[in-house]
């Protein structure tokens, strides 16, 4: 009796879950057909660029409509320079940020959460408002607090050797750290405490100050979710448009000089797209999508071989 | 990212919300205590007298007169008076799409022309003069516009047997805006086409070079370096000053060419006219073209920190950029030097700085005028253009030529020079030409 009952309860089930998996499974396969479309898209939308400058796109330096003549390594160069920046100067706020929210705050409770609701309303602002604010507040300052000292007693070093005006790789790196900090620090946050106590607790019983703790326990834990928020940042530095065009300086000549105005891929999309003067000029702009499309689907995979790697096979944390 | 815990959530958001409430209010107080940093005014040497177009409401006809003179300090006056009848037309949507040189003019004629003709929906896409371009070649608009004629490649991406006519509708002057502290606002540098090639091809680097001072024997010039500003953007307006540096230099025009986004040398590149203003205020030194209209409707800028030059015609007087030199360019533009493309002739190089670069006889021409055109086929029934009626067909012809002529009063006040009677008799035989199945559309005298 059990048996025949049970029976027919599983039968009435089996129809809604059949739907229910065909829901979600086609929900799934929708990303993967969107994805696979947006790429075939922009290839087809670049293939008479491809076909015309090959290779050598990659590494030409020169861009210019008026003669069909396209390159794209000063964007690449752009791109790279003020992302890698970005990292570089939001990476330890954000971890700042994260072990105060996950580690000290845990006993002003009303501080860490406003605190942390301050930081997400950080990531809520919208980036032209970053880009406007960069131009015509941070721009000004920077330059004449920063940059010129910088560049009077340092000016001997490439990095500062250019002379500064305030649109220039520097300060689009340091907006793209405010830019990153959001996401970097909520997610570390996250991963911080889901650090267990039990690692906390045996290095307090072992005599460690707070500092120790976080250092050699806590944050070894998190590594791999901590480089997973990384990545995460890094590819919306990667990809962010109207914050950089804004104070970029838009000038397609490679320098090493942080204090040098430069290019990245998407100010050159979001500046040049609609004035095309040939379907060359067009495809190549289109190339130009590919290449960033590529260059983001290349960080989050090789991020993730690397945190493979790096936890041996477990899964990635992020 | 949980934040419920037990008893504190309220205390939180209420807090949050005190904050936000805060900051907004710092914020208006700030904004309101502030002054009127950038309202704008209009120059007051620019004035331009107008009756304006009655506008009908009955199915009647209505004659309106529309006279605009502007009265400059130089002794020819552009005087343009059209008479046309408007009946009321049957009810339709265009679409145009175009350059953003004109956009504040154009949705002035937007406005305008939809109070004389309600059943008349007319809407326009600032999207960029390439873009403009493309979706009429596509006949996905009923009018492109674009702030530089067709280039060969673009005439050749057109529907084959296609005409596509080209119709200036309105013009732009640019000037060459620095930023010199200590130099007085009545003092104007000059410049001429050569020397400005040569700073924006990084020759030139300081302000008291030798060729700079030569044009400028009584003012005493820094020593600083000059900071070059461009467009970031594609705009028209650059086409008209790397067309005036082609013809001014020969390695600018073999090296860098005419072109909406050129390959600048060297340069900051600022985004729109707005952030070439802001950049040349922002930075001691530095040298960048705007845009006449906004300079003139941005007067509170001027000769507080930035200023702007006079630049040399071929008669040999540095012209300080006004909207009647700038009318005065046009009509030297159109009967000096190469005729004005007819028909399919293609417009490809043709320009007012090319024609007017050599004209040595009119002497107040500001030599940087430059068209901007609209943009629409000969034979509107044909499949291509995606016209989908007669009414539809008309209504874009009635648009452009009130925009040619009845509209071009409204540009004055916003720093758009009158386009000169010649140009609109011109235009009016080009629109003359436009037909659907067999019948011209254009009405009216």
């Amino acid at each position: 009796m059990r048996l025949s009952s049970s029976k027919r309860i599983r039968r009435r089930g089996i129809g809604g879950d059949q739907i229910l998996k065909g829901l979600v499974a086609t929900a799934a396969i929708l990303i993967v057909v969107l994805l696979v479309a947006l790429a075939v898209e922009l290839i087809s939308g670049a293939s008479l660029s491809l076909t015309t400058f090959g290779l050598p796109f990659l590494y030409s330096t020169t861009w210019d409509p008026y003669h069909d003549v396209f390159g794209a390594l000063p964007f690449i160069y752009g791109t790279l320079v003020t992302s890698a920046l970005a990292l570089l100067i939001g990476l330890p706020v954000s971890l700042g940020v994260a072990i105060f929210l996950s580690e000290k705050a845990k006993g002003y409770r009303l501080a860490g959460y406003v605190l942390g609701t301050l930081v997400e309303l950080l990531a809520a602002v919208p980036s032209v408002i970053f880009g406007l604010w960069g131009l015509f507040v941070l721009s000004p300052n920077l330059r004449t607090y920063v940059e010129a000292p910088l560049h009077k007693y340092l000016g001997f070093l490439p990095i500062f050797s250019a002379n500064p005006i305030g649109l220039d790789y520097f300060i689009a790196g340091i907006i793209l750290a405010i830019m990153i900090i959001p996401t970097v620090s909520a997610v570390s946050r996250d991963v911080l405490n889901a650090v267990p106590n039990s690692q906390r607790e045996a290095m307090y019983s072992l005599g460690a100050t707070q500092w120790e703790v976080i250092r050699k326990s806590v944050l070894p834990y998190a590594r791999s979710g901590i480089f997973g928020a990384t990545i995460l940042g890094l590819g919306r530095a990667v990809g962010e448009t109207m914050a950089v065009t804004f104070v970029i300086g838009n000038s397609t000549a490679i320098s090493s000089s942080l204090f040098a105005q430069g290019y990245t891929l998407s100010a050159l999309i979001v500046n040049q797209v609609g004035e095309s003067t040939s379907p060359l000029n067009a495809s190549a702009i289109v190339e130009i999508a590919l290449i960033l499309f590529g260059l983001a689907l290349v960080i989050n995979i090789f991020a993730r071989l690397f945190v493979v790697r790096l936890t041996r096979g477990a899964r990635f944390r992020a | 990212m949980n934040f419920s815990k037990t008893g504190t959530s309220g205390t939180t958001i209420g807090l949050v919300v005190v904050l936000i409430v805060v900051v907004v209010a710092a914020g208006a107080y700030i904004a309101l205590n502030s002054g009127g940093a950038t309202t704008t005014t209009v120059v007051s040497t620019v004035t331009s007298t107008s009756t304006q177009v009655s506008t009908s409401t009955q199915v009647s006809t209505s004659i309106s007169t529309s006279t605009s003179t502007s009265t400059q300090t130089s002794t020819q006056t552009s005087i343009s008076t059209y008479t046309s009848t408007s009946s009321l037309l049957p009810s339709a949507t265009v679409s145009g799409a175009g350059g953003t040189l004109v956009f504040p003019l154009m949705s002035t004629w937007l406005y305008a022309f939809s109070q004389l003709q309600p059943n008349v929906q007319v809407n326009y896409a600032s999207v960029g003069s390439g873009a403009g371009i493309t979706d009429i070649t596509k006949g996905t608009v009923n009018f492109g516009e674009s702030d530089a004629p067709l280039t060969t490649a673009q005439y050749s991406a057109l529907p084959s047997g296609s005409t596509l006519l080209t119709v200036p509708i309105s013009a732009s002057g640019v000037v060459p805006a620095y930023n010199i502290p200590g130099l007085p606002a009545a003092t104007h540098l000059n410049f001429t086409g050569d020397v400005l090639a040569k700073i924006f091809l990084g020759q030139i680097t300081t302000w008291n070079d030798p060729a700079i001072a030569a044009l400028n024997p009584k003012i005493s010039l820094p020593s600083n370096a000059i900071v070059v500003i461009h467009r970031s953007d594609g705009s028209g307006t650059m086409y008209a000053y790397t067309n005036f540096l082609s013809d001014s230099n020969a390695q600018w025009k073999s090296q860098v060419g005419t072109s909406t986004t050129p390959n600048w040398p060297v340069g900051t590149g600022c985004k729109g006219n707005e952030g070439v203003a802001g950049c040349v205020e922002n930075n001691q030194y530095s040298l960048g073209p705007l845009e006449i209209a906004y300079v003139l409707t941005n007067a509170n800028l001027i000769g507080v920190s930035i200023n702007y030059g006079e630049v040399q015609n071929h008669a040999g007087n540095f012209i300080l950029a006004s909207l009647s030199d700038i009318t005065l360019a046009m009509q030297a533009g159109v009967t000096h030097g190469a005729q004005v493309p007819q028909g399919s002739t293609p417009w490809t190089g043709w320009s007012i700085i090319n024609n007017i670069y050599n004209d040595s006889t009119d002497t107040g021409i500001y030599p940087i005028t430059t068209f901007t055109y609209a943009l629409v086929f000969e034979s509107l029934s044909a499949s291509y253009t995606g016209f989908t009626s007669q009414a539809q067909a008309t209504a874009t012809v009635s648009f452009i030529w009130y925009c040619v002529n009845q509209g071009q009063s409204a540009g004055a006040n916003i720093g758009y020079a009158a386009l000169p009677a010649n140009v609109v008799a011109s235009d009016k035989t080009t629109l003359s030409q436009v037909t659907y199945n067999g019948a011209t559309l254009l009405t009216g005298s």
